[in-house]
């Protein structure tokens, strides 16, 4: 289905955009192909990696909810199962930008919430909104409604999202990333829910949750529509790939993300009916470095690190070959990806143990590498390590597990955050590249910002791209921030990784280009081969 | 000093009659000396990292197959050798000896002393050992050396509690009461009665605890808490082939290997030793 | 034997409130806390700071320890970081696993062993003893997660004979049993060694004694006298043995429900130290340290209920 290389550019100017996806809207209902019911009790069988933190949107944290949000609410707009990042229409029937800070919307009548909390109205999507960014919920998702002030309701079905300034990212990221609740429904339930929706409105209703084990979605019988192409989803919440894969193997999953070693030995014996896709991903990992550390105060040494490390043979151990050196945090497929990366990927020995002469370093220089105690990233470090040592610098790989590793740039846990040297990051972006470049501005130090990178120009061309609404105006914004990120020598880009799925033959999926299952989109094969 | 050399031949003569003790004795050698010599021994730098021959079956070039990172696994497992044999030296030779004192300070000093130990002692060994060695290695770290000091810890309530039961069933013997009576100090009684009583079944035990102890070295590498990435352990090669288990089995197969090596050679050579030594002790046991 | 059984029963609750405490001390000594491990790149400090009073863990230690004390007096074992569920709710519900695989592995090497030692001691010196001697040293010795991987590797994945991970389809006993024969090989492997020695000793003891002399000279079937009275008093130190043993198998089961995918009380544990998850990993402590101070306390008991010899305060076990 979809290449490794990703599928085309974000293109389009805003206005545009959202045409396209009023028209895609009017397109669906054309073309459906007739399904059979050859599925498995009219079931589907999925893997998701974590288990629900919590359904609700101020709250949830992404991945595994989301995963579960898209096929249990409906959202103004949702994004379209084509593999894109392009939206079409869901609970709106009319969704416009009036203009950088005003969109109009428009109900389509008669969606019903479930549990007999009546038709979704305008109001319940003013209350959606709002609520999320009102400082009294302390959401942690606050942040991504931006620039939000308010929701004018104009009646029962229309009103306008207001904006305080411009927020480019505001339609990708808060319109087709969050589902609209019935105020009613929250209400009788406190104000907030963790792992029990008291209403949805989508393709699939929540049925039940079972503690580590899964999750049931069932049909909404008030749907009308292909997406609700099964009667149930059996959501099993995996976090092992092994787990996941033996799974499959068994007939107990129609559908997994299999971990990269596994690609090889699952080629070499396919388990039957199955097929396997290799999907882009939009994880981001990259070595970064401590410029407020002595030892790499000197920009020299940076660069020298940067120059030694082979991103190639990092990558080809790391992914088994699957995957592809990245151009930056921003991934292929995206708007603001960079065409060429400084540095190349293959590295430049010669030059940085020139550059380390040049800086007069003693070697060999001893530094410190922090790294998550994940397979994946311990292998990843491990070339790091050998290139590295290569040009004459020794490397201590020190492993921590989650929960420390994220604390170790944070101010707020302490002072540990002077003596991280080295480390290995990695990140899962969003639908916009806003998302996958705002954690490094100057506000972020001390934060996520863990590099103690501070640019001027970077700052303030994250403010203006964020704002921008000239597409190929914040596509150059974007490429140039990250340079300058290169340029400061305190990132060495690796790659965005890879997606395997192992998949039924009796099952069409779909996917959003982060390699995450957009389970509306899944359809039962037709039965005639 | 006759008597010594004496006491050695009598008990390798006896030593050569039991198969089992001859070939544990003989595995503990091979492994000792591999380990010593394991840089010229070994084949390749364990540490080589040859990304595009991943994961490979052995070849004449690789005789047990490369790992994840291309590197070579046989030359891996024979420097492996040098990190249980530095556990292993290091964790029995302290904790015996910190245990040893506590123990004799347990079992010959005043009730309250005894008793404040006892608990101490039990305290340790009621935490289940691998919660205590993630909550340590939480707070130093994951390395060698704070999984060597967790085996330490875990360790010295066992010998102590062993040295004190001895030390107790001796303090109330004829000699040593009279010893008491003649005004010889607690040191002295210690050093020179107590202890040479008790020094064989010590050392006897010590040798038996070396399985235990690589293995619960390379248990804790197992789970990513022992040694730090590129260090070949037994444990960390046995955690990388368990990750990619499917792609080759070689990792495991190689890693496991020297493990079960280990513990059959102490294990059959400790026992046996036992055997041998044991009439002898009874017999000496008395006199002194 | 009642004053002993008091006494040593107060020890055993004084060893558990000094544990439960040292541990209490060393996880909050930790780096990192749950605040970043839940929130994610999005925490901001205010956040985090709101999280960490929610969770009380802004109060002083001993304030948070003597809360810890006072909510355990009434059972309750604090809320889940990450789920808000009730620990207690979860340490139980993941119990039971860990329980039915000691159980197994215990039952298993029990099956095994006994017989195993009963007829080395019957048959002293022949070939099944021999073997049944280095076998038995051979298997104590080895790791159990060495065992674990190896069996994992042959069995399950290469031959299939077994499945590879997980605890089985629930309500499927045979699914249930087929998931759990792996496993126990794994984790009781060493016992059946350990048993089977303990086994042969007492029970070559026991055969040399006077009574059952006695009842050889007036001619009572060999099989008679082992079944009635040796292997009776043999099986006693093993008891108490297999007391001892559940305890420590709770801990050690934690390699093998990790090589396994087992869900159990080991794998919560770990997973819970990882992510900084405080009150789960206070709570899993709790049961299973309580769990091997319960058995050792019981095994004490009947020890010196069978040997007065071990009364005398000091000498227990």
């Amino acid at each position: 289905m979809v290449t490794k290389e990703g599928s085309n550019l974000f293109q389009i100017t805003r206005r545009g955009f959202l045409q396209q996806s009023t028209l895609a809207g009017l397109t669906i209902a054309g073309s459906l192909p007739s399904v059979s019911w050859a599925v498995r009790g009219h079931q589907l069988h999925i893997r998701n990696y974590f288990d629900i933190s919590s359904l609700d949107p101020p709250f949830s944290l992404s991945g595994g909810d989301s995963f579960i949000q898209r096929a249990i609410f409906q959202n103004l707009l949702q994004f379209k199962t084509d593999g894109t990042w392009h939206t079409e229409l869901d609970a709106a029937e009319y969704f416009e930008a009036i203009d950088d800070t005003h969109y109009a919307f428009r109900l389509k009548r008669g969606q019903m919430f479930s549990n007999g909390f009546g038709e979704m109205t305008a109001d319940d999507v003013k209350f959606s909104f709002e609520r999320i960014a009102d400082p009294d919920l302390n959401a942690i998702n606050a942040i991504d409604m931006g620039t939000l002030s308010h929701v004018e309701v104009h009646d029962r079905y229309s009103g306008t999202i207001v904006l305080t300034s411009a927020y480019a990212a505001f339609v990708p990221i808060a319109v087709a990333g969050y589902g609209i609740l019935s105020r009613k429904a929250l209400a009788s339930v406190g104000g907030r829910f963790s792992t029990q929706p008291p209403c949805c409105s989508g393709p699939y209703l929540f049925r039940e949750w079972q503690a580590k084990r899964k999750t049931v979605l069932e049909r909404n019988p008030l749907w009308e529509g292909p997406e609700a192409a099964f009667a149930e989803i059996h959501i099993y919440a995996m976090t092992d790939a092994k787990a996941a894969e033996m799974a499959f193997e068994a007939g107990q999953l129609d559908c997994a993300e299999i971990s990269v070693e596994s690609v090889e030995p699952f080629q070499k014996n396919l388990p039957p009916d199955s097929f396997l896709e290799i999907y882009p991903s939009g994880r981001n990992y990259w070595l970064g470095m401590n410029q407020s550390n002595p030892a790499l105060e000197d920009l020299r040494i940076r660069q020298a690190i940067q120059y030694a490390i082979d991103a190639e043979s990092v990558v080809e151990a790391t992914w088994f070959g699957l995957a592809e050196p990245s151009m930056g945090p921003v991934p292929r497929g995206m708007l603001g990806c960079r065409e060429r990366t400084l540095i190349p990927a293959k590295g430049d020995a010669d030059k940085a143990r020139s550059l380390l002469k040049e800086a007069g370093v003693d070697l060999p220089l001893r530094l410190r590498l922090d790294v998550n105690s994940d397979a994946l990233e311990m292998t990843a470090v491990q070339v790091i390590q050998w290139s590295l040592k290569k040009v004459g610098i020794e490397v201590d790989i020190h492993t921590q597990d989650s929960g420390t590793f994220l604390s170790l740039g944070q101010e707020a846990a302490g002072d540990q955050w002077q003596d991280i040297q080295l480390f290995f990051q990695s990140f899962l972006g969003a639908a916009d590249p806003y998302y996958s470049l705002v954690w490094f501005i100057s506000e972020q130090m001390g934060l996520w910002n863990w590099e103690r990178f501070s640019n001027e120009e970077f700052d303030r061309l994250n403010g203006l791209a964020q704002a921008a609404s000239d597409e190929a105006e914040r596509s150059r914004m974007y490429q140039r921030m990250q340079d300058i990120m290169e340029e400061s020598g305190c990132y060495r880009f690796i790659s965005n990784g890879v997606m395997p799925q192992i998949i039924r033959n009796t099952i069409k999926p779909a996917f959003t280009p982060d390699g995450y299952g957009l389970l509306r989109g899944f359809r039962p094969v037709t039965q005639q081969s | 000093m006759s008597s010594r050399s004496d006491f050695f031949r009598e008990t390798f003569a006896s030593l050569r009659k039991d198969p089992l003790g001859m070939m544990g004795l003989i595995i503990v050698v091979v492994i000792l000396l591999s380990a010593i010599f394991a840089s010229l021994l070994a084949p390749h730098d364990p540490l080589e990292v040859d990304v595009y021959n991943r994961l490979q079956d052995p070849t004449w070039q690789h005789l047990l197959g490369t790992d994840q990172l291309g590197r070579d696994v046989l030359s891996r497992v024979l420097f492996g050798g040098r990190i249980a044999l530095k556990v292993a030296l290091v964790a029995i030779s302290v904790s015996l000896g910190v245990g040893l004192l506590l123990g004799m300070l347990a079992g010959f000093g005043p009730t309250w002393l005894d008793r404040l130990l006892v608990v101490c002692f039990d305290t340790l060994r009621s935490f289940p050992t691998i919660m205590f060695a993630l909550a340590i290695v939480a707070l130093i770290g994951p390395s060698l050396n704070t999984v060597i000091g967790v085996i330490i810890i875990t360790s010295i309530p066992v010998y102590a509690r062993i040295v004190r039961t001895q030390t107790q069933a001796l303090r109330n013997q004829d000699f040593i009461l009279a010893e008491r009576a003649m005004g010889a100090s607690t040191a002295r009684i210690l050093g020179d009665h107590i202890l040479p009583n008790i020094a064989a079944p010590l050392l006897i035990l010590a040798s038996m605890d070396v399985p235990a102890v690589v293995g619960m070295e390379a248990g804790l590498s197992f789970l990513g808490l022992g040694v730090s990435p590129p260090t070949a352990s037994w444990g960390s090669i046995l955690n990388d082939g368990y990750s990619y288990l499917r792609n080759s089995p070689w990792p495991i197969i190689a890693g496991g290997i020297p493990l079960i090596l280990v513990t059959l050679g102490f294990t059959f050579f400790g026992e046996s030793l036992r055997d041998i030594l044991d009439p002898k002790l009874r017999r000496k046991g008395g006199a002194s | 034997m009642l004053k002993f059984t008091v006494r040593r029963g107060l020890l055993a609750l004084l060893i558990l409130v000094l544990a439960v405490t040292l541990l209490f001390a060393m996880i909050h000594m930790m780096p990192g806390d749950p605040a970043s491990v839940i929130l994610g790149p999005k925490a901001s400090p205010e956040l985090k700071a709101e999280l960490n009073q929610r969770m009380g863990l802004d109060k002083p230690l001993l304030v948070q320890l003597g809360s810890f004390y006072a909510d355990l007096a009434r059972g309750d074992l604090g809320l889940d970081v990450f789920s808000d569920r009730e620990v207690s709710e979860i340490v139980f519900e993941q119990l039971p696993y860990t329980i039915v695989l000691v159980l197994a592995a215990i039952g298993g090497a029990t099956l095994l062993g006994i017989p195993l030692g009963c007829f080395s001691a019957i048959k002293r010196n022949s070939l099944l003893d021999r073997v049944t001697a280095v076998m038995s040293v051979a298997f104590i010795a080895i790791p159990s997660f060495v065992v674990a991987l190896y069996l994992l590797l042959w069995l399950a994945v290469k031959w299939r004979w077994f499945p590879a991970m997980g605890a089985g389809a629930s309500g499927d006993i045979v699914d249930q049993a087929r998931h759990l024969v792996l496993p126990a090989i794994a984790l009781g492997l060493g016992w059946v060694g350990y048993i089977a020695r303990l086994v042969r000793a007492t029970m070559l003891e026991v055969m040399e004694e006077n009574h059952i002399r006695t009842a050889r000279a007036f001619g009572l079937p060999e099989r008679t006298i082992i079944v009635h009275y040796a292997l009776r008093i043999a099986i006693l130190p093993t008891v108490t043995i297999l007391g001892l043993g559940i305890g420590t198998m709770l801990s050690g089961a934690l390699f093998a429900e990790i090589v396994f995918s087992r869900p159990g009380i080991g794998k919560l544990l770990h997973e819970a130290v990882v992510t900084r998850n405080y009150p789960v990993v206070m709570g899993s402590v709790l049961v299973t340290t309580t769990f091997f101070v319960l058995s050792t306390l019981i095994s004490d008991i009947i020890n010196a209920a069978l040997d007065p010899r071990l009364r005398e305060s000091g000498k227990s076990s």
